[in-house]
């Protein structure tokens, strides 16, 4: 039942908030607001993520080089940031892919099929 | 809107005023008014939509933690400090604004709003509650001590920063040679009108976010006009003609000016240089040895300025070079024809379209 947002166990998705972020980026550069909105729909109306996470995630991966901010006049002609993933980006991305497959099999072995 | 930005100053008036808190500021400003604006074109009031996108904003902690800032103590930090007018104001360091205000011209650079409210402690708020005496209160009193003394060093801090920060703009604005317009006390337009002595032979223009035009005409005459988020100076010192733009305030918003210098028609001049970060750069029948144009994120257009026996430097990083209606894709250079092929005419726009033409 898709609700507005996911309270449980919120600190697993923000673990994955940066490879979410870095898959949206994949298809070209974007910034802040859009994100957000890829993030929720993308989720399936699912996760609606707070934007004092989305910054932080922003400022972190900046910091650590997997995305780059550059700013640009949006259509409607504000000025915003943009992020675009970087080739350190792209790595990350696929190991964090990998890491995913395996939690999902792991974590999968205890909680699936148990009792609803 | 305005509760949108009321929110968020009261919320980052309890970080320290960094950079990198202030981009942070700006940055979920721009997500938080996105989100405003959107609310509103589907049709829901202003006031709801406000609150809409607040309740999104998420926790000023991890902000502090991607600041490198760390946790508060839990103690003294309630979740999400709910914003309150009166809160700034109340602990405001003493010193602080009548040092500010007696400065001269210091209405013209108004200290940032981080720096006129200080970090402010929500627990200072807090009265101590009476009859609950006990040894967990005494505890919690030396504790209280402790942090409203480091709350004291944080805000003179803060306070030397601020000061700092405005004493430089001040300099910036008094300090060479006299600023003509009188920037300070130009209005809420921000606007020079003024002619000026023709004794320059160079024109610099440096603006943030204003278009500017340099062109020929009766006499030499600057005008600057726009919004009241800048304010201008304009000087004449060891012959050239100086422009600058400083905005008013952090996160400055909208449009900027436009920034238009006449140079005396049939005058030679030795050098042009133009830089606009955001803003479309025109230069129009103006012959200069050397002439030096950049846009960070607009058009560059040259016309009618004798080029025959320039040297050409054009180039664009997104953007497409026309030279004489011909397209020259993204940059252009050629060496002057001229017996000494002396002069030059070097143009970069980052994310804007080269033209230039005879």
């Amino acid at each position: 039942m898709p609700t507005d947002n996911l309270d449980i166990s919120s600190d697993v998705i923000r673990g994955y908030i940066d490879p979410m972020i870095l898959r949206i980026l994949l298809d070209g550069p974007s910034y802040g607001y859009q994100i957000s909105k890829r993030v929720l729909q993308m989720s399936g109306g699912m996760y609606a993520v707070k934007q004092t996470t989305l910054y932080s995630a922003f400022a972190r991966m900046e910091r650590n080089g997997l995305v780059q901010s550059f700013p640009q006049v949006a259509q409607n002609g504000k000025r915003r940031t943009y992020y675009r993933i970087t080739a350190a980006g792209m790595t990350h991305y696929r190991q964090k892919c990998r890491e995913w497959q395996l939690t999902k099999d792991v974590v999968g072995r205890f909680l699936e099929g148990s009792v609803e | 809107m305005e509760d949108i930005s009321k929110y968020l100053d009261n919320l980052f008036a309890q970080l320290p005023n960094t950079p990198e808190a202030r981009h942070a500021r700006e940055e979920l400003g721009q997500m938080m008014e996105d989100r405003y604006a959107e609310l509103c074109a589907k049709g829901m009031g202003e006031k709801d939509a406000a609150s809409a996108a607040i309740a999104e904003f998420g926790s000023l902690e991890e902000v502090r933690e991607s600041l490198g800032l760390g946790a508060r103590p839990a103690a003294s930090q309630p979740a999400d400090a709910q914003p309150s007018d009166a809160q700034p104001a109340a602990a405001q360091p003493a010193c602080q604004r009548p040092a500010a205000a007696s400065a001269p011209g210091a209405e013209a650079v108004p200290p940032r709003p981080q720096g006129t409210s200080g970090p402010v402690p929500p627990h200072v708020e807090q009265p101590p509650q009476p009859g609950a005496a006990s040894p967990e209160k005494h505890h919690n009193r030396g504790r209280r001590a402790l942090l409203v003394t480091c709350i004291v060093v944080v805000a003179v801090v803060v306070a030397a920063v601020a000061w700092n920060g405005v004493s430089a703009s001040i300099r910036g604005a008094f300090g060479d040679g006299a600023p003509i317009g009188q920037s300070a006390s130009s209005g809420a337009s921000g606007k020079v009108e003024k002619d000026v002595d023709a004794s320059f032979d160079s024109v610099d223009v440096d603006v943030d976010m204003a278009d500017v035009v340099v062109r020929a005409g009766d006499s030499a005459h600057v005008s600057c006009t726009g919004t009241k988020e800048f304010s201008y100076a304009c000087d004449v010192k060891g012959g050239v003609l100086t422009v600058t733009q400083e905005a008013r305030h952090e996160h400055v918003r909208g449009s900027g000016g436009k920034v238009v210098v006449t140079v005396p028609r049939g005058t030679s001049l030795r050098r042009v240089t133009v830089e606009s970060e955001m803003g479309d750069v025109t230069i129009s029948g103006v012959r200069a040895t050397t002439t030096d144009l950049e846009a960070e994120m607009g058009d560059i257009t040259v016309a009618n300025c004798d080029l025959a026996d320039a040297s050409l430097d054009l180039s664009c990083e997104m953007g497409d070079v026309t030279l004489n209606g011909k397209s020259m894709g993204s940059s252009y250079a050629t060496h002057g024809s001229g017996n000494s092929g002396s002069r030059t005419l070097k143009a970069t726009s980052e994310m804007g379209d080269i033209t230039v033409s005879d």
